[in-house]
């Protein structure tokens, strides 16, 4: 056997280890799925049957971080220290957002267009308010890069 | 002559042994990169936690954990491949690995593994 057949042998070792080094060291990245889980769970929580529950609204317009409480929810993760999620919530002109420490970076990087940022989940829809409708705008965003980035 | 042609079939026989040796060492990589436990542990992990996560109070879920527990080393317990522990769901398949991912719903999930007469089933009562 030739030098040069133990060069191409050694050449397409490396590469096909490489590569599937690469593809199955990548972690799996949940955070779409988990930002389109989060935006429905808020879609239930701000309706009833179908229709818009301003009692719930109104308690989120006092004070957006109440949303945890509000809506059944529980941002605390024990892998890390910060809040690894941030909601927008727009209703008729009308904005709230749950940013605990977060100081709006989520949003700002929402069309980085890379995985080493947070994912954002856009969801537009109209529900029913007695005879009108409402759109309703909500915006999930879920950082977690460390477990979901290498 | 005859020398010769003998060492062309040695020479090729070798090649092709060494060739075989090379591409099933390659394929024994690839198959244990791709099972290997860790990446079942992160996967399992984060399917549950988005499952909790999407799934309303009063939802029971029972899965089939068969294929799990034939990946476990013998060091772990079946009732501690999966765990939930506060707001974390724990895939456990060897001694000194572990995943935790969390999940977001403020819910109190009860975990049991039992044993069942169709395989050994994860059964989580969400309420």
């Amino acid at each position: 056997m030739s030098f040069y057949w133990i060069i191409i042998f050694v050449i397409i070792s490396v590469g096909i280890v490489s590569a599937t080094i690469l593809f199955f060291g990548d972690p799996y990245d949940a955070r779409g799925v988990e930002a389109r889980i989060l935006s429905d769970k808020i879609v239930d929580c701000l309706t009833d049957g179908g229709e818009f529950d301003g009692q719930i609204w109104a308690s989120l317009e006092e004070d957006g971080n109440n949303l945890q409480e509000v809506c059944n929810l529980n941002f605390q993760d024990s892998s890390y220290e910060k809040n690894q999620f941030y909601v927008e919530i727009e209703i008729d002109g009308r904005k709230v957002e749950y940013d605990v420490g977060n100081s709006g970076g989520f949003k700002a990087t929402c069309d980085a267009g890379t995985r080493n940022y947070p994912i954002c989940y856009k969801e537009k829809l109209f529900v029913l308010n007695g005879n009108t409708h409402l759109l309703i705008e909500i915006l999930t965003s879920v950082r977690k890069i460390e477990q979901n980035v290498q | 002559m005859k020398n010769k042609k003998g060492n062309i079939l040695t020479e090729n026989i070798v090649f092709i042994l060494l060739t075989l040796i090379f591409i099933s060492m390659l394929f024994t990589f690839i198959t244990n990169m791709s099972s290997s436990t860790h990446l079942i542990e992160e996967a399992t992990a984060k399917e549950l936690a988005l499952v909790i996560s999407s799934a309303r109070p009063g939802t029971e879920i029972q899965m089939n954990i068969d294929w799990l527990l034939d990946k476990k080393q013998e060091a772990v317990e079946d009732t501690e491949v999966i765990k939930i522990e506060d707001n974390d769901v724990i895939v456990k398949l060897g001694y000194n690995s572990e995943y935790r991912y969390g999940f977001f719903s403020d819910v109190n999930v009860d975990s049991s593994i039992q044993k069942q007469t169709g395989g050994t089933y994860l059964l989580l009562d969400i309420n």
